[in-house]
């Protein structure tokens, strides 16, 4: 073994491994015992890489990093479930009743702004399924154009921006409503619904205006004869941004 | 582990190694941040599917690594690089004050490196990964991988001993 040859063997030794039982790195190991030179190189090579590995496993991590991770996986339901056949069942009883459960918790007259605001902010919370999962905002509105829901939706410019994962269809005072899901790398999802704007009493104004309500910050504007409310984690500030 | 994981140990466990990874890849801290954040995310949809959940650990890396190569749209050709043909510039080693080396100063050698080799060098450092683990992460050939940690090593260890400016400002410890 020539002492380049060493060397190749001794640089790619694992940080800590190169205790010898590789027989070419303890061959190498032993040329370095007897070559002063090579001993010198690889004694060298050891600091260098223990500064490396002692400076890559230093890097601070953000303080809260930890709780926003699971703070925004509180907003993930998995969109393969009904790959189970078994769950099929009890799906069909829990939308039966949450589907009791609004229509106990918001009388048909209540049509107004915040009512529609807040029903779209618990269908998020409680429990979503996406009728369609693409990142083709094309197949998007060709699905829910098939539903009869609002397709012709036009979406501010920086949001339009965000790749989308999929959509469904909820229903509001008779009428469809459009949701659009985005991905967004900082918050996570974010859910757009569309709705006639007929449908709702009162009007938003056509410039965006943010509220909280419950976890999710969220935004409601008016464009074209729809209502547009954009929900999501991080609050109003996040929402900003695509404004 | 075993069976049905539990998320908030998973986090505890592994957010804190796969932002170090993030950050030797992206050198900002926004962009690790929501990497890490995105990593998790696409666990919570898919990553219950696992069926060997003790290999979560290599899932949650090579799921970042993918994520972070989709960002960059794969705008680098990532070329091969046989031993053989590396083995002529391996280091000599000048005389440095590896002392005075903290991580940001190795971080910064590290953004200078290849691309190509940032990963497999990370990898290398920060976990206790085999040669073939790191190559099934990274989705590359045994040899490639070590081809490449050899070339990134060597990239490396010049620029930590000769570091130069730095092209990008590094956040300050929180």
């Amino acid at each position: 073994m020539t002492t380049h040859e060493a060397r190749e063997i001794l640089l790619l030794a694992q940080p800590g491994r190169e205790d010898g039982s590789d027989p070419r790195v303890a061959e190498a190991l032993s040329l370095a015992g007897r070559d002063p030179a090579l001993r010198e190189w690889l004694e060298r090579q050891r600091a260098l890489q223990a500064a490396a590995r002692r400076g890559l496993r230093d890097i601070p991590v953000p303080s809260g990093l930890r709780d926003k991770i699971l703070a925004s996986r509180n907003l993930v339901r998995p969109v393969a479930w009904w790959r189970h056949p078994v769950l099929w069942s009890a799906a069909a009883l829990l939308m039966a009743l949450l589907g009791a459960g609004l229509w106990l918790s918001d009388s048909p007259d209540k049509n107004d702004l915040d009512t529609f605001r807040g029903r779209m902010v618990r269908a998020v919370l409680r429990q979503y399924t996406m009728d369609i999962t693409t990142n083709d905002m094309s197949q998007v509105r060709a699905f829910l154009s098939s539903k009869n829901a609002p397709a012709d939706y036009t979406l501010p410019e920086k949001l339009g921006r965000l790749p989308v994962s999929g959509g469904g269809v909820l229903s509001w005072q008779g009428q469809k409503v459009s949701m659009v899901c985005f991905d967004s790398l900082r918050q996570g999802t974010l859910f757009l619904f569309v709705v006639d704007a007929t449908s709702v009493g009162g009007s938003p104004g056509v410039s965006p205006e943010f509220q909280q309500v419950n976890k999710l910050g969220t935004v409601i504007w008016n464009a074209n004869g729809r209502i547009y409310v954009l929900a999501g984690t991080g609050g109003q500030a996040a929402l900003r941004q695509y404004f | 582990m075993g069976g049905e994981l539990d998320f908030e140990r998973l986090v505890d466990t592994h957010h804190a190694p796969l932002y170090r990874f993030a950050m030797s890849l992206c050198h900002d801290e926004d962009e690790a941040s929501e990497l890490v954040q995105e990593t998790f995310l696409t666990w919570a949809t898919k990553g219950h599917q696992l069926n060997d959940t003790a290999k979560a650990r290599s899932w949650l890396f090579t799921t970042l690594h993918r994520d972070f190569l989709g960002k960059r749209r794969r705008r680098t050709r990532f070329p091969h690089h046989e031993l053989e043909a590396v083995a002529t510039e391996l280091p000599d080693g000048p005389p440095i004050s590896i002392e005075s080396l903290d991580w940001s100063a190795v971080l910064r050698a590290l953004e200078q490196v290849d691309d190509t080799f940032q990963a497999p060098v990370a990898l290398f450092y920060l976990e206790d990964y085999s040669y073939h683990e790191i190559a099934g992460i990274l989705d590359v050939p045994l040899g490639t991988v070590k081809s490449r940690i050899a070339r990134g090593i060597q990239q490396l260890q010049r620029m930590m001993s000769d570091p130069g400016p730095s092209p990008r400002q590094l956040p300050n410890p929180p």
